[in-house]
């Protein structure tokens, strides 16, 4: 007898369990995707112990026919690709056709279904994989499929299974990124019997966002738009101000599907320049559009990880995304009213409804380079912007000096202290890297070249860098095997090793597959001459210099934030001040 | 203890040993200088832990002793004080009272056993050498430092090695910063030597402190023991640690075939580079060179800033070479060439450029160029 063997359909189908059905929340979000290709605008979801003892998803999608059914709890049977080309290209969640069988093999199963030609709908009870009844059975257009006591065949995975509520959170967290994606969809998520959160259709996913981020953030989003021919990136993302100490606070979606993705989540790092301090993390959601045949799905089963064709034009638009959205969104606030974005009606409103943050967005009316490719919102845009002119730093009143050390000054809600060093190094610091830019870097031949060795998958990332670090004027050529010679370095980043510096580039290219390390290591050593050049504290300015001071700022891309992070001003509004001096309470 | 102190003769080497003490180090007892009678003098003690300095002064001493203070602080006490005399009297164990019936201070010392031992050198082999021309060598050595944070043996340290020909004896130091080389030699015909084939790597830092010591009146004693070397000056010794590492094959580097020599004047040559060197930033550094026939032209180009334009007649009739360095590397070298006569020699815009003076086979300059 052989040895080998084909396994029975059934046990290969719970193996596709193992991977796919980790949790009741991946039930849900198999069901959840299922329901969005098939169409549906309305879907509602109910769980009863946390998942454990019954999932229900019920869609007004196009249903199916009762052979169609028959066939799709088959493995590998899906509607959604049919020849080899269609897996180059997924426009669908889902495309594996194991969810399904995967499910219905480890739990009490059933699917009612009836698509729009049938007059009657399909009932199919399925039992540990194993088909029990096939009926016929009153029903509406759409599909409601049943998954009861999950993992009642597999003891092992039961025990894994936590309480009820976090199984429940876990549910939450899935309907919730899935409902941020598709705003133009209802849902509805029942636990016990009683509804959790319904989100009604509507154009924007804000309220869902809100609800996914925190309502501390609602403040301090700032809406990012980016359109170029490979890519379009929607979103919000969150300012300095509010920050979170993991990286659950980013969603990122590629073509309405929520993905885990260390390049992107990079990028966006990337976007913020410096101004996040070690250990925080943006809150921020990123749609991306992406050409279906540019982006592969394709990577695991539980399809939250992508790859992307060009993963450096990725990173490129979304850092450039990002960092435009931030420069344009960093003008300080100097009109403080703001109307509360819960009374406008959450339906009618377009995206950019967070209240006075609208002003945030409007770039500055010389700002001619960055309509390129930023669409700018128009809503009472001409209006707003001219309010918005007149709102600058420059149009601060002057009161004075404290300790020669912070610039005090006015506007009409309240009183604003800049730190005079930091203010000025954000100043020099944009000055010098414009000058870097604009210049093509100059560097110097080695007399003594160095020789630097690399693993094979690290010489491998660096010979393909050596064209574009030869621009930058790191000139390397190889030695043979994984030895590199350095035979000229930029004259910036000056002085030092260049070694520890190649290492760090090559190996951030390895991990995020685009680096800017040479960049980085350029831009610390311009953070260090515009320090120095910068006035210090306990240096009296003059009231020009001081205006001068404040209108430089305002041609500075991050006025905010000196280049090492530190705010370059604070403010007290009136309102505050009167609290505390209690003539409010 | 208890001794007595002229101000005029430890004031000099108390300013001195700042440079060794005044350096951070988690090791609080090396902020302090330690003090030893002996019979009718005191030895003053100084390191940071590379380099260490031991000096003897004269002193009238009363009651033998050895005490650590704090150096900084004892130079500004010394420095100041109104007369010559200085009274410094252990009153109880590290209790230190310095001064006279008028003023009166009393230091806390640290405990002298603390301060780190120096390296015994009492066997070490030593080499007399013109104390004037042995500070010269340093003194053109230390043109090219590295980056403060370059870790590499061969950029922080000097190499200095002893040759033997057959018709000539060399000792000769050489230095780098990866970009450029400097070599100077000392040619001597005494009967004894320094072992030959020797080569050693001198952190530039201690040599730069040691020099600070060293006058340039009189024979200095150079000696190697172990991994030390030693500078020996009337009554005061410095010791610095070797560095551990290898430096590259120089001589290749030295590429004088080929290339076309064009004679200078060292003053016109440094004040033309002078000038045009004024426009050159932190990010801009370099100006081109542009060698044509029977003429030198500098350009000078900084977007930020504007350009320059210099000419000077040369004597030159190779192919037109375009080629950019940084005008600093030549105004350094310049600078320390005593003659007046220059010898530049170029190859082409991507190998070295060498300056020597003429008639002078003991100092040489290479100059890698720019791409900018």
């Amino acid at each position: 007898m052989s040895k080998i063997k084909i396994l029975p359909e059934i046990l290969s189908n719970k193996i596709a369990a193992g991977e796919v059905v980790e949790r009741p929340a991946s039930v849900v979000k198999e069901l959840l995707e299922n329901s969005l290709d098939a169409g549906s605008t309305r879907i509602i979801v109910e769980v009863e112990g946390g998942g454990r003892s019954l999932v229900r998803v019920s869609d007004n999608g196009s249903g199916m026919s009762r052979d169609d059914a028959l066939l799709a709890m088959e493995r590998y049977a899906t509607s959604k690709i049919y020849k080899d080309p269609d897996l180059f290209s997924i426009r669908t969640l889902g495309f594996r056709g194991e969810a399904l069988p995967s499910i219905a093999s480890v739990s009490r199963f059933s699917l009612v279904t009836r698509d729009q030609t049938a007059h009657t709908g399909t009932e199919i009870i399925v039992e540990g994989g194993k088909i029990k009844k096939v009926s016929e059975i009153g029903a509406p257009v759409g599909t409601m499929v049943t998954v009861r006591r999950i993992f009642f065949n597999s003891p092992a995975r039961r025990k894994f299974l936590k309480t009820a509520a976090t199984e429940m959170a876990h549910i939450a967290d899935t309907v919730l990124s899935i409902a941020i994606g598709r705003p133009n969809i209802q849902f509805r998520l029942d636990h016990n019997g009683k509804t959790v959160r319904c989100w009604p259709a509507s154009p924007d996913p804000a309220e869902r966002m809100i609800d996914a981020i925190g309502a501390d953030s609602r403040a301090e989003l700032h809406r990012i738009e980016w359109d170029d021919p490979s890519i379009s990136i929607t979103g919000w993302i969150s300012s300095l101000r509010v920050t979170r100490s993991t990286s659950r606070g980013i969603y990122i979606y590629v073509n309405g599907r929520r993905v885990r993705d260390r390049v992107i989540q990079h990028a966006l790092f990337e976007g913020y320049a410096g101004g996040l301090m070690k250990g925080c993390f943006p809150v921020a959601v990123l749609f991306l559009t992406v050409p279906f045949d540019e982006v592969d799905v394709n990577v695991h089963p539980t399809k939250n990880e992508v790859r992307f064709v060009q993963l450096e034009k990725i990173h490129n638009a979304v850092q450039s995304a990002v960092s435009e959205s931030l420069r344009r969104a960093d003008r300080p606030r100097w009109t403080g009213t703001r109307p509360s974005s819960r009374e406008k009606p959450a339906i009618s409103e377009p995206s950019p409804r967070y209240g006075g943050e609208e002003k945030n967005i409007f770039p500055r009316t010389d700002d001619k380079e960055n309509k390129k490719n930023i669409r700018v919102l128009s809503t009472a845009d001409a209006t707003q912007a001219e309010l918005w002119s007149k709102k600058r730093f420059g149009d601060l009143r002057i009161i004075g000096r404290l300790h020669d050390t912070y610039i005090v000054c006015e506007d009409d809600e309240g009183l604003v202290l800049l730190d005079q060093h930091a203010a000025h190094e954000r100043i020099l610091f944009e000055q010098l890297k414009h000058a870097a830019a604009a210049g093509k870097p100059s560097s110097q031949k080695l007399l003594i070249p160095e020789t630097v060795e690399f693993g094979y998958r690290e010489a491998d990332i660096l010979e393909r860098l050596m064209p574009r670090l030869k621009e930058l004027g790191l000139e390397i050529e190889p030695f043979g095997g994984n030895t590199f010679v350095v035979q000229s370095v930029p004259v910036l980043p000056a002085g030092g090793e260049i070694q520890p510096l190649l290492r760090e580039i090559v190996e951030k290219t390895a991990e995020y597959g685009v680096t800017t390390g040479l960049e980085k290591a350029v831009d610390r050593c311009l953070i260090l001459m515009a320090c120095h050049g910068a006035v210090r504290a306990n240096q009296r300015l003059s009231d020009e210099q001081i205006k001068g001071l404040l209108d430089r700022l305002d041609a500075c891309d991050h006025p905010s934030h000196c280049p090492h992070g530190r705010p370059t001003w604070i403010r007290w509004t009136l309102a505050f001040l009167e609290k505390s001096f209690k003539r409010i309470v | 203890m208890r001794f007595t102190i002229h101000k005029n003769e430890v004031l000099n080497v108390l300013s001195k040993i700042q440079g060794l003490t005044g350096r951070k180090s988690s090791l609080a007892i090396t902020e302090n200088c330690l003090i030893k009678t002996s019979n009718s003098s005191i030895q003053i003690m100084a390191t940071d832990l590379e380099t260490g300095f031991v000096g003897s002064y004269p002193a009238e001493v009363e009651v033998e002793g050895i005490i650590a203070l704090n150096a900084r602080k004892f130079y500004e006490i010394v420095r100041d004080f109104p007369v010559d005399e200085i009274v410094i009297n252990e009153i109880e164990s590290r209790w230190v009272e310095i001064g006279n019936q008028n003023v009166q201070y009393h230091v806390i010392g640290m405990n002298p056993d603390d301060f780190p031992d120096n390296p015994n050198i009492d066997e070490a082999i030593y080499f007399d050498i013109d104390a004037r021309a042995f500070k010269k060598m340093i003194e053109k050595a230390l043109i090219i430092t590295g980056a403060s944070d370059d870790k590499r043996a061969h950029i922080n340290g000097i190499y200095f090695e002893s040759v033997r020909n057959e018709d000539e004896k060399i000792i000769g130091m050489v230095s780098t910063d990866g970009s450029r080389l400097t070599k100077v030699d000392y040619r001597y015909d005494k009967d004894f030597d320094l072992p030959a084939g020797i080569g050693i790597l001198i952190p530039k830092k201690g040599l730069n402190e040691a020099n600070k010591f060293l006058s340039s009146e009189g024979v200095m004693h150079i000696g190697l023991k172990e991994n030390y070397f030693i500078i020996k000056q009337d009554s005061e010794t410095i010791i610095i640690r070797l560095l551990e590492g290898n430096f590259p094959d120089y001589k290749g580097i030295i590429i004088k075939g080929n290339s076309h020599a064009i004679n200078l004047e060292r003053q016109s040559f440094l004040m033309m580079l002078k000038r045009m060197s004024i426009l050159s930033s932190e990010s801009y550094k370099g100006v081109i060179f542009n060698f044509r026939e029977q003429k030198l032209v500098i350009n000078s180009v900084n977007p930020d800033i504007g350009e320059a334009k210099e000419e000077m007649n040369i004597e030159y009739g190779g192919k037109p070479i375009e080629v950019a360095f940084n005008p600093k590397y030549f105004i350094d070298t310049l600078n320390v060439i005593e003659g007046n006569k220059v010898i530049v020699r170029i190859i082409d815009e991507e190998k070295p450029c060498l300056i020597e003076e003429e008639n002078n086979k003991d100092f040489l300059s290479v100059i890698m160029p720019m791409r900018i």
